[in-house]
């Protein structure tokens, strides 16, 4: 179910490179979040920025702002890939 | 492919009667281009005789170029959006200003804030330059285009002065 | 498990409480809109810097890059500058496939804006069925190409995959079916009321403003301005294809969506075309790592209007500096004089109607002109807005 707000999510996908300004918010977004949270990292530049590694305004990927359960890569990744990845972590979840 | 450039050296022999020594150097390397270079301070009288003589009333972008000791500032126009005229002037780094010409081409507006943004010039007359592309904590001062830094350079000195949690 | 299919909101994240530069700040009286002032750099990069420091080659990874929606448009501009500067020209054949992905990309690019055009006024059941419908040709992209999003179809030289004959059946029965729904797609955007209610007569763009403003793609063209970069300065095939450049004399935001709807028709006939007149022949020509000092303008028409590159070589295997100008910043001054005089509740279809290729759209400030009173907003709160004061007004 797609939440409208951190307060209320288990779950926080992130897509796309990670800017200055996206850092700042990313973190707050993270902090709200109640535990127990998880994190999937959609996407090659949000697993490690590389696509944009000469681009002086994008930093590395989601994991050097807060800790990332799931990695998903890919430019883009397929929709089945992003399923399966969902899946894994469904499945790290039940494990508990 | 060979035909014959009548249009685009048509061009070239009107900015030249117009503007005479004040164009540096002129050629057409193929069909619909035209690169045309001119003393800087002839931009707006070259700008205006695009618009009033020739019809032109298209420009696609400006783009600006650190060439070392000087900017080089190319306006890329379209004339009825086929044929391509890239009017080029070269400013000095330590005089870093050059009439803006937002009144006679209206559509220039963003495309003068953005090569302020990134290089530093100075469009004088340009209603509004402030910040457009650059994110908002970017440190004031620090053109990304200029050759004097590296992407690198420009992403510690963001990270440094940027500086939050 | 039964997960369905997972439905991607391409609208940004919630971010409460934080102090954020909007993107648009309105100016307003009572609610009528005075002034606009833009501002973008959610999504700044620095690509052009990045591109000085890379190879030719490795920059057309960048290039695709650049959008997710128009990554063809932009490989087929920044591929044709190389080659011009090279001196050489794709083959036959890679041109005409170059129209297909072109048009194909153009086909996707329209109907995933029709669609989020139908979610702006609140209208999610089609919403949903051109989202589904734009699966198709997703489908065909990813049969032609391995991928739904970047392509990676254009290299220096020509294009990197051919569409042999085989393929075309398949491509062909996508498009029939595209074709159908699209028709469908008209008809119901010219007798449903709630959509002529928010778009006829809203987001007014005088043709004299739209070409001193120097607006570019279907935004111009629905002000009646037929000029099109396919028909003006044609590159790869478009000189041989036949096509029609669609125009609208409406001026408003209902003139784009028929603009649009009618340009994926075209797109598809052109489709056609090409397939039936694939030049047989090599697919690329091999081209030098060192490209020889110079400089090149290089013009496409992007889904959202006219994309320009520059480019300055230095006679190494990196650029000395490329330029890249997007659709979507020349549509921002002509969007800024459409929204004078509007309703703050039209903001969201206006400012979708130019179709933006930009992410940043999720906050907006809006000032009171008396008081100077200041409130920011966040665009889902004013779409929530705008369909309430709609069904009042």
């Amino acid at each position: 179910m797609l939440e409208g707000s951190p307060r209320h999510a288990d779950i926080l996908a992130v897509t796309g490179p990670i800017t200055q300004q996206v850092k700042k918010r990313l973190l707050r977004i993270y902090e709200q979040m109640p535990e127990p949270k998880y994190v999937i990292a959609i996407g090659s530049c949000a697993c490690s920025g590389a696509p944009f590694k000469d681009c002086y305004n994008v930093h590395s990927g989601v994991d050097a702002v807060i800790p990332v359960d799931v990695y998903v890569p890919g430019c883009p990744p397929k929709p089945e890939a992003i399923i399966d990845g969902i899946a894994k972590l469904l499945k790290k979840l039940e494990k508990g | 492919m060979k035909r014959q450039m009548s249009i685009e050296n048509e061009i070239i022999d009107k900015l030249k009667e117009a503007l005479r020594e004040k164009v540096l150097e002129a050629s057409s390397p193929r069909f619909r281009r035209v690169f045309v270079k001119i003393k800087n301070d002839a931009l707006r009288e070259a700008v205006a005789f695009l618009t009033d003589k020739l019809g032109v009333k298209h420009i696609s972008t400006i783009t600006g170029i650190d060439s070392g000791e000087e900017i080089e500032l190319i306006y890329h126009f379209a004339l009825q959006g086929a044929i391509s005229i890239s009017l080029r002037t070269i400013i000095p780094k330590n005089s870093l200003t050059i009439p803006s010409i937002v009144d006679l081409v209206p559509g220039a507006i963003l495309y003068e804030r953005e090569v302020h943004d990134m290089l530093g010039v100075i469009f004088e007359g340009h209603p509004d330059l402030s910040r457009l592309i650059l994110p908002e904590d970017w440190p004031e001062g620090l053109y990304p285009l200029r050759k004097e830094y590296s992407p690198e350079e420009l992403r510690k000195m963001v990270a440094e002065s940027g500086g939050e949690a | 498990m039964g997960y369905g299919s997972i439905v991607r909101v391409p609208f940004g994240p919630q971010h409460p409480a934080l102090k954020e530069p909007e993107h648009f700040t309105f100016e307003v009286e009572g609610d009528i809109i005075v002034d606009v002032k833009p501002r973008l750099g959610y999504n700044h990069r620095g690509i052009e810097k990045a591109m000085e420091v890379r190879t030719y080659i490795q920059n057309i990874y960048l290039a695709e890059r650049i959008c997710g929606i128009c990554s063809d448009a932009h490989t087929t501009c920044y591929c044709q500058a190389i080659e011009e500067l090279l001196g050489v020209e794709a083959p036959p054949r890679a041109n005409y496939i170059r129209v297909i992905i072109a048009e194909l990309e153009r086909i996707h690019s329209h109907l995933l804006w029709v669609g989020i055009a139908a979610h702006e006024i609140g209208f999610d059941t089609l919403f949903m069925h051109i989202w589904r419908d734009r699966e198709t040709v997703m489908d065909i992209l990813e049969f032609v190409s391995g991928n739904r999003v970047h392509y990676a179809m254009n290299t220096i030289g020509g294009v990197r995959r051919d569409i042999p004959s085989d393929m075309a059946p398949k491509i062909r029965k996508g498009l029939n079916f595209l074709e159908k729904r699209i028709k469908e797609l008209i008809k119901t955007v010219q007798v449903d009321p709630t959509i002529r209610e928010r778009t006829v007569n809203v987001g007014i763009l005088k043709p004299k403003d739209a070409v001193e403003l120097c607006d570019v793609g279907p935004t111009l063209r629905a002000s009646g301005i037929k000029n099109d970069v396919r028909r003006d300065d044609p590159y790869a095939a478009y000189g041989e294809v036949p096509f029609n450049v669609i125009t609208n004399d409406g001026c408003d935001v209902y003139a784009r969506i028929i603009v649009r709807c009618q340009e994926m028709l075209e797109s598809i006939n052109m489709i056609r075309y090409a397939l039936d007149n694939l030049p047989s022949g090599m697919t690329r020509v091999r081209v030098p790592m060192v490209v020889p000092a110079g400089e090149v303008v290089s013009r496409v028409e992007a889904p959202r209007g006219e994309l320009i590159h520059y480019a300055k070589s230095n006679g190494t295997s990196k650029p000395e500096r490329y330029k890249v100008r997007s659709p979507t910043l020349a549509n921002i001054p002509a969007l800024c004089k459409m929204l004078l005089g509007q309703h703050v509740a039209d903001i969201p279809i206006v400012l979708a109607g130019i179709d933006p290729c930009f992410a940043c759209m999720d906050r907006i400030a809006i000032i009171n002109s008396k008081t100077q009173e200041k409130k920011t907003i966040s665009f889902e709160e004013l779409r929530r807005y705008a369909q309430k004061w709609r069904k009042i007004h």
